[in-house]
């Protein structure tokens, strides 16, 4: 069955100036065109006030899909995702009301796999939320992305965009997403030497736009 | 790093216990009850590694806990197990802590991860809370403090599970147990 409503949460403290926000926009827009109407609000705004968790979970109530955009920290949800889940779950305790979830996770390492136990937690979250698991995207290397609308990034979002183009069929229509976007999702975004060669520049590149070059493997914490 | 909340009597006297069973044993042992402290949650800046490498830029109480966290010989979490991760205040300190790392990736077992910024990093003990038996919820943590664990290069990590409704008895033998699998009591 069609859904009509989408709320798109954007789980980085990065807002949307974020990975996150590239993703799971990029989703909503695909959604949108797939005649379904979306909503996004930044947690780290919903979660300022308790009026504005009110109104956060005034939008949960009326929407028929989740989608929960956010970076990997730690191998698992930012700190403030963690506190928005356990809100969530309280409010939707005894709840009958059929709503589906999607969390969407990117990280750094090109691996997706690192994502895993972050995936494992919001599967939990969603049966002790009674929400309908409608599949999870998973995707390495999210530093390509670089914030930008994904349309902009080139050749590297092309998994991606199809992925996202996949899944906003799928969910439009109330069902999971498919294997196909999953598994596209979490592809290699470059191979694995290439990618530690360019990330390793990358960062000392930032550094040197600091000024702090030679810094970077400073040891604060210990008395050399 | 006790991660329950103040007004949770078990983590408090879990947090006793372990202190008293590894003092018997000589350690110097640290309680830091996060819970009762102000931690402000990562922005995603990264200026713990680009701009004052090796500190968190944001002047807190976290700044500490990464010192001690690479000055000891075992860190040990103990928290309320949240959807098979960890509690909010856990989490605030944990992701507060990656200026321990350096930003650059390394290959570990084929996989790539952040390179180390210390010679040492202290082994790894993590005790989580669970109201009720939930097997999904307590692999997912199991999973956790693994994949923890290779990212902070504990040399030696193990995780244990106390429900609220065990015994103290066996509490304290699951306890005791975990501390023995890491070699920290005999």
């Amino acid at each position: 069955m069609t859904i009509r409503k989408a709320l798109l949460l954007v789980g980085s403290p990065r807002g949307n100036k974020s990975n996150s926000f590239s993703l799971g926009s990029f989703l909503m827009k695909k959604l949108n065109e797939n005649g379904v109407e979306t909503t996004t609000m930044m947690v780290k705004d919903a979660l300022k006030s308790k009026e504005r968790i009110e109104d956060m979970l005034k939008e949960i109530d009326k929407t028929d899909l989740i989608v929960l955009a956010f970076p990997l920290y730690v191998d698992s949800l930012p700190a403030m995702d963690i506190k928005l889940l356990q809100i969530i779950s309280e409010h939707r305790s005894g709840s009958t009301d059929k709503i589906g979830f999607v969390p969407m996770v990117n990280c750094g390492f090109p691996e997706a796999i690192h994502n895993k136990t972050a995936i494992s937690i919001c599967r939990n979250f969603a049966s002790r939320a009674n929400l309908e698991w409608r599949g999870g995207l998973s995707l390495g290397g999210g530093m390509a992305v670089a914030s930008r609308p994904l349309e902009e990034v080139g050749g590297v979002a092309r998994n991606m965009i199809n992925s996202l183009e996949m899944a906003a069929r799928s969910l439009a229509e109330g069902e999971p997403i498919p294997k196909e976007s999953e598994e596209r999702m979490a592809l290699l975004i470059a191979p694995k030497w290439l990618f530690i060669r360019l990330g390793n520049k990358m960062w000392k590149k930032q550094a040197k736009e600091n000024g702090v070059e030679n810094e970077l493997n400073a040891r604060p914490y210990i008395d050399d | 790093m006790n991660g329950g909340e103040p007004e949770d009597l078990l983590s408090k006297e879990i947090t006793e216990s372990i202190s008293k069973a590894m003092g018997e044993w000589d350690w110097d042992v640290d309680i830091l009850e996060l819970g009762e402290m102000e931690i402000a949650g990562c922005m995603g800046c990264f200026g713990c590694w680009m701009k004052t490498p090796g500190i968190c830029v944001i002047d807190d109480i976290s700044r500490e806990l990464a010192r001690k966290m690479i000055s000891s010989d075992l860190l040990v979490y103990l928290t309320p197990i949240i959807f098979g991760g960890y509690s909010y205040h856990l989490k605030k300190a944990v992701d507060r802590m990656i200026s321990v790392v350096l930003p650059f990736f390394e290959k570990v077992d084929g996989e790539i991860h952040h390179a180390k910024r210390y010679d040492r990093y202290p082994s790894f003990m993590a005790i989580g809370i669970a109201d009720s038996e939930n097997e999904s919820e307590e692999r997912t943590f199991r999973e956790l403090i693994a994949r923890n664990a290779i990212n902070m290069h504990a040399p030696r990590f193990s995780s244990a599970v106390i429900l609220r409704t065990d015994s103290l008895g066996s509490r304290q033998e699951n306890l005791v147990k975990t501390l023995r699998d890491m070699g920290a009591v005999k």
